[in-house]
């Protein structure tokens, strides 16, 4: 069989069905069929490298492939799910706040966060978590995947990611950003939340104190959502709140002596030593995630 | 890399290419796998109600020891001592917004006494300091007491330009608009005596604000006043002079700009001495107001507030409220998921036992 028609039977089978096709070969006369199929796997080996040069995945024998499917397609397809809601939920959760935040000072456009914190969010404080996810989430371990191949259907269903689920995402998002931004505001309104009487008098304090909640709530969602716990992954969820405290103490003291942030100086100590923000922090996430403990059980 | 046509001697003397078989790269690390079920989620309910609704109980009572007392001085209450049967907002409208200032004194009663430490503040209601255009409005350089011309953010209020030219010492909207009302009280004839030190952050008066070198000179023939101020910054405290230019603790507390349109900010303290060792008496107090800054034109209102405050902060319920809430609703699940629990038990002993025993297993791998 010559390598173009064995590329036209992938092409006919993927014209006449609506089907993911997956070619798999040795030589270099599959090179055109791995091409052709949606998926391309190629062995590398006696016959040489072409097929694993063309291929999109590569493995050593043929009965690898049973795993490569089973364990790894599942496994692949679950975390590229999770990857991508929990992006879409993690920006939504903080920055529909501003949308919030704008309801309380005139649609001016001013930020309730101040700029940085905003920028760093991606960067530093919650991107460890969805790598955690993506690299590391197993639903089940591999043993049971090939001893039970059935539980391959459950990646083929669209079941993981279709309109409804990021539709529901979307929602709680939303949904855990006005408990977290409304219990904040009502809490802080009256404006003294230290013993001696100071008023906090800045937006900036309310914006550090939601902030702070929404990195508790958004890495321990993703602590939720996650079907095993490797050490990494706790790294990643208690790591990213840690870099959270650290950074907020650093970037608090460094006017004026570094040219930046003015409006920070003295936010930390403010912020840490009311005992309004932390018995907010014992309350405020755990009310935004009690709905999705429940319905996660 | 084994190429065509290398005979099989020779691939085995390759290097292999084998993958690392560490656990990390092979993703066999041991992993916790969670599984929520009712024998860990009741109790986390369970524990989660009967510490909240405790902890709610006593921030709710915490709260509602602290005595507030507010006075709305905007415009009925506050009549002018000068003209007759004129608020003092009508007053200042009269006079077209230049400078007119108007007293006025109000009686009311205080029918507890407020113990331990007092505090004054003055609350302003629909002032939008957390809006864009004002919060930008200002010059962090300037308030180190740096040299340098005014920043362009402070626009329009970053020099007198149709008069002497030269830039405003503070510049921006923040600064202009500095409340200037003076609030005292009398305690039946006798004044009650307070502070205005240790009312801003320490931070900002330690770094943040401070006075350039030469700051007579500076306050007030370099630089001008901001058009809305009566007097320069080096005026503000005739009393205490260290408590003049940046440095001027109600100015450092106005540049807070507030978080919501509704807000308060520390006016003075009370000093607790002969009289008042003890707090605020109860009795008859005199409100002396020496109106200036007028609100009325957006509807803005004026309060002059007397708060005691608790270990906490100061009257505000909606924390305790929530926790006693939260921990109802934990307390509700936790007996609603019991019953269904339980009874599903009994109807189904057969199916319980297996997932009981399936969910059990920790699924680690070898």
């Amino acid at each position: 069989v010559s390598p173009k028609q064995k590329a036209e039977v992938v092409e006919l089978i993927k014209r006449s069905t609506d089907d993911i096709t997956l070619a798999v070969g040795d030589g270099a006369n599959d090179v055109g069929m791995i091409q052709t199929a949606h998926v391309g796997v190629g062995i590398m080996g006696r016959e040489g490298v072409q097929a694993a040069c063309a291929s999109d995945y590569t493995i050593g024998q043929f009965r690898f492939l049973t795993k490569l499917l089973f364990v790894h397609g599942v496994w692949s397809y679950r975390r590229l799910c999770k990857v991508l809601l929990y992006s879409f939920y993690k920006n939504i959760c903080l920055y529909v706040m501003e949308l919030w935040f704008a309801f309380h000072n005139g649609f001016s456009g001013q930020i309730l966060f101040e700029r940085w914190t905003i920028a760093i969010y991606n960067v530093l404080f919650t991107a460890a978590p969805p790598m955690a996810l993506g690299l590391l989430d197993r639903c089940c371990s591999a043993e049971t995947m090939m001893r039970f191949p059935a539980m391959y259907k459950m990646s083929q269903n669209r079941s993981d990611f279709n309109i409804k689920v990021f539709w529901t995402w979307c929602l709680n998002a939303v949904y855990h950003s006005i408990i977290l931004y409304f219990m904040s505001y009502a809490m802080l309104r009256h404006d003294v939340v230290h013993s001696n009487g100071i008023v906090f008098g800045s937006h900036l304090f309310l914006g550090n104190c939601v902030y702070t909640y929404v990195i508790f709530v958004v890495c321990l969602k993703a602590g939720l959502e996650s079907d095993s716990w490797t050490f990494l992954t706790h790294i990643a969820i208690w790591g990213s709140i840690a870099s959270w405290f650290l950074f907020f103490i650093i970037y608090s003291n460094i006017w004026p002596t570094i040219p930046l942030a003015p409006e920070m100086r003295g936010m930390a100590k403010y912020v840490f030593s009311s005992l309004y923000f932390w018995l907010g922090l014992l309350l405020i996430p755990i009310t935004a995630l009690l709905a999705d403990f429940i319905y996660n059980w | 890399m084994p190429g065509q046509g290398e005979t099989e001697e020779d691939h085995e003397q390759q290097k292999s290419k084998k993958p690392a078989d560490t656990a990390f790269k092979q993703q066999r690390l041991p992993a916790w796998q969670p599984i929520i079920t009712a024998n860990t989620a009741l109790p986390v309910f369970l524990i989660i109600g009967l510490t909240f609704i405790p902890i709610g109980i006593v921030l709710v009572i915490t709260s509602e020891r602290v005595l507030e007392h507010d006075i709305d001085y905007t415009d009925t209450n506050c009549m002018s001592t000068t003209a007759a049967n004129t608020t003092c907002a009508q007053a200042l409208e009269n006079a077209n917004y230049t400078g007119q200032t108007c007293t006025c004194r109000i009686n009311f009663a205080l029918d507890k006494s407020f113990d331990g430490d007092v505090y004054f503040y003055y609350g302003l209601i629909n002032y939008y300091q957390n809006h864009r255009r004002y919060v930008r409005s200002r010059d962090d350089n300037q308030l180190l007491g740096k040299e340098g011309a005014a920043a362009s953010e402070c626009q329009p209020f970053q020099k007198n330009s149709t008069g002497s030219g030269k830039d405003y010492a503070p510049c921006g909207a923040i600064a202009n608009s500095k409340f200037n009302d003076t609030l005292s009280l009398l305690y039946g004839s006798e004044n009650v005596s307070v502070t205005n030190v240790g009312i801003a952050w320490s931070t900002d008066k330690a770094v943040k604000f401070k006075n350039p070198d030469n700051a007579s000179n500076y306050f007030t023939s370099t630089h001008d006043k901001p058009p809305n101020w009566k007097v320069t910054a080096w005026e503000l405290d005739e009393s205490t002079s260290e408590n003049n230019g940046y440095q001027n603790e109600d100015f450092i507390v106005w540049m807070r700009t507030a978080a919501m349109p509704t807000f308060r900010k520390l006016y003075r303290k009370l000093l607790r001495n002969s009289t008042f060792q003890n707090g605020l008496p109860k009795g008859d107090y005199t409100l002396v107001v020496t109106y200036n800054y007028p609100v009325t034109s957006f509807a803005g209102r004026k309060q002059f507030i007397i708060s005691t405050t608790s270990w906490m902060g100061g009257k505000n319920p909606f924390l305790g409220w929530s926790y006693i809430a939260v921990g109802i609703v934990c307390m509700i699940t936790f007996v609603v998921f019991f019953i269904l629990h339980k009874t599903w038990k009994i109807n189904n002993p057969f199916t319980y036992q297996m997932a009981s025993i399936q969910n059990n297993q920790r699924i680690t791998t070898t």
